[in-house]
């Protein structure tokens, strides 16, 4: 009988992982990693404001998703796992790095250049890089992510109030940093 | 409510955070106040504003953890696949190399007949290429013979080697034997070449001799060229090239134009995938070619040289052996003509990346010429090496 792996849930899809056959591994593997690699991948990039660090990340930790399941990890919550993996592995990462740091005073539009997605997400990130990490880190999970306030509690391992005042202050700083370009950014937007 | 929480919460209620009950007590108060209406709407379009720059991964990220993960399959990473292409690329190599002869000292003493002219190839390996109506003109030391078709031939002639009498050729067939016919045929030029030189430029001014209709020559030249981009802009790259190599056939050119052999070319490369680079190839290269023949009881040797221009479509396959994460070893194949005919040409090469815009790249080649003359099928292969750089549009 032929499996329905989008039936299937994330706990069950990662013991699949590991299983003998290796069909059914590699489509245990594409289910989760058609539901989870936007997530992932956003994440990285926008953690890290890096392409090739967080593209090394999010390999590096779907890697180590298929390597727990062959260790036999049993798995509650997925979700939760996969972006702890992910965290951990890039605040290593940021240790490692030097970004290259573009100050948002230094960073300015050309009034008359076509703009597009790939421009508002440059204004975005170089925002971001500007907010200390863990409220840049809830702002991502819950804008980016779409994970709800509680998610990202158990995910952070800290209190739902906490996240509501991240959130907040991350939202009100950016706000802040962004005031300069409301005007592109509503351009942007039509 | 202060202000600070009244945010707060019109944050938690754009982000759908709240129940019912607060979500109606917090949209009354907004109701109320135009300032708070203004911040609604502010975090409204925000969240309008993060929801457009979600970003889909690269494909090849997938194929790379599956490939490392060893739940994929990748056939261009696989052992068999590198084992088989690396095995196929010497046994091309060398077949090509052996038949149609790399090594000039391999002599042919085979006489033909064309034209009523008996003459003798040097080498199996340097036929004559498909030129017509031959004119010879003297000009100093240096016979310059021009061909009236649609492309340009130089052939450049040294005086000194290029004839000798009948008796002498027949001695070259017996030198030939020993593999020495180069040496002793040159030696044996002197005040008689004068004579026999002026009897034939005399008698065939401004007529000409039809050249064999089996030729052959020798090609050789050089080539060379790499990574991860969301877009198709952002995967091209631009691989300028130029050859530094010199003819098999140990010419003997006395003219300041002896490198043209040399290849220069650009090319533009598309990233196919990790491993995979293919684009399209234009550039100019030389041929050479070096033959005697027999004509009114005199042999004549000759070598000349002609450009082509080229162009093509060639891939680059980056082999998964790691030095270090400069160095890069890949091999190229390359399909295209010349308005001789169809030109094909294997590489294997390193590059070295000087950093994420420019590479450096040398490595040795091989290519074949074939074309077509008098309903007969030729081919010319050379052989050399090439360095080149690689400029990432990004």
């Amino acid at each position: 009988m032929k499996i329905q792996f989008s039936n299937i849930s994330d706990e069950e899809l990662f013991s699949l992982l590991a299983n003998s056959k290796k069909s059914v591994a590699k489509s245990a593997f594409e289910e989760l990693y058609s539901r989870y690699s936007i997530i992932l991948y956003n994440y990285c990039k926008k953690i890290l404001s890096n392409e090739n660090s967080s593209s090394d990340i999010f390999q590096e930790t779907f890697l180590r998703v298929i390597e727990a399941s062959k260790e036999g990890k049993v798995m509650t919550n997925f979700a939760g796992y996969v972006i702890r993996v992910a965290r951990n592995l890039c605040l290593n990462e940021k240790d490692n790095i030097r970004n290259t740091m573009v100050y948002v005073e230094d960073f300015h539009l050309i009034s008359n250049q076509k703009r597009d997605d790939k421009e508002l997400n440059e204004i975005i990130s170089i925002a971001l890089d500007s907010l200390a990490f863990e409220y840049r880190e809830s702002l991502i999970l819950k804008e980016f992510l779409n994970f709800s306030y509680s998610e990202i509690a158990e995910m952070l391992d800290i209190t739902l109030p906490v996240v509501r005042i991240r959130i907040h202050r991350a939202k009100e700083k950016l706000r802040k940093v962004l005031s300069p370009y409301s005007k592109e950014i509503n351009f942007l937007l039509e | 409510m202060n202000n600070d929480i009244l945010i707060e919460k019109i944050i938690a209620l754009v982000d759908g955070e709240l129940d019912a009950t607060e979500s109606s007590e917090i949209l009354n108060i907004i109701n109320q106040n135009p300032e708070l209406q203004d911040e609604f709407n502010y975090h409204l379009k925000m969240k309008n504003v993060y929801g457009k720059i979600v970003e889909q991964p690269p494909a090849f990220l997938k194929s790379k953890i599956l490939a490392t993960s060893g739940l994929g399959f990748i056939f261009w990473k696989s052992k068999s696949f590198i084992i088989s292409s690396i095995s196929t690329a010497i046994v091309v190599a060398t077949t090509v190399g052996y038949y149609f002869g790399i090594n000039d000292n391999n002599v042919n003493t085979e006489n033909k007949e064309l034209a009523n002219l008996n003459y003798n190839k040097v080498s199996s390996s340097i036929d004559l290429p498909n030129l017509q109506d031959i004119y010879v003109n003297e000009i100093n030391n240096i016979q310059e013979y021009t061909n009236f078709n649609s492309y340009n031939i130089n052939r450049l002639q040294n005086s000194n080697v290029n004839y000798n009498t009948k008796e002498e050729s027949s001695e070259n067939t017996n030198i030939n034997s020993n593999n020495d016919l180069v040496s002793n045929f040159d030696t044996k030029i002197d005040s008689e070449n004068q004579l026999v030189k002026s009897n034939i430029f005399n008698s065939t001014n401004s007529q000409n001799f039809e050249l064999p209709k089996n030729k052959k020559y020798k090609l050789r030249k050089i080539y060379g060229n790499e990574e991860d981009f969301s877009s198709f802009y952002d995967k091209l790259n631009i691989d300028i090239r130029k050859s530094f190599a010199n003819n098999n056939l140990d010419l003997n050119f006395q003219n300041p134009e002896t490198n043209q052999f040399n290849i220069s070319s650009i090319s533009i490369y598309y990233e196919y995938s990790d491993n995979i680079d293919v684009g399209i190839e234009a550039g100019s290269e030389s041929f050479a070619q070096k033959y005697q023949f027999v004509q009114n009881d005199l042999t004549i040797k000759y070598q000349q040289y002609f450009n082509a221009y080229y162009f093509g479509v060639s891939t680059k396959y980056y082999l998964p052996i790691e030095f270090n994460d400069r160095f890069r070893l890949y091999t190229k194949a390359f399909i295209g003509g010349n308005n001789l005919g169809p030109v094909t040409r294997g590489e294997i090469a390193v590059q070295f990346r000087l950093n994420n815009k420019w590479y450096l790249y040398t490595g040795g080649e091989i290519s074949n010429l074939t074309y077509f003359h008098g309903g007969s099928t030729f081919n010319s292969t050379k052989s050399g090496l090439n360095v080149g750089m690689k400029y990432d549009i990004e």
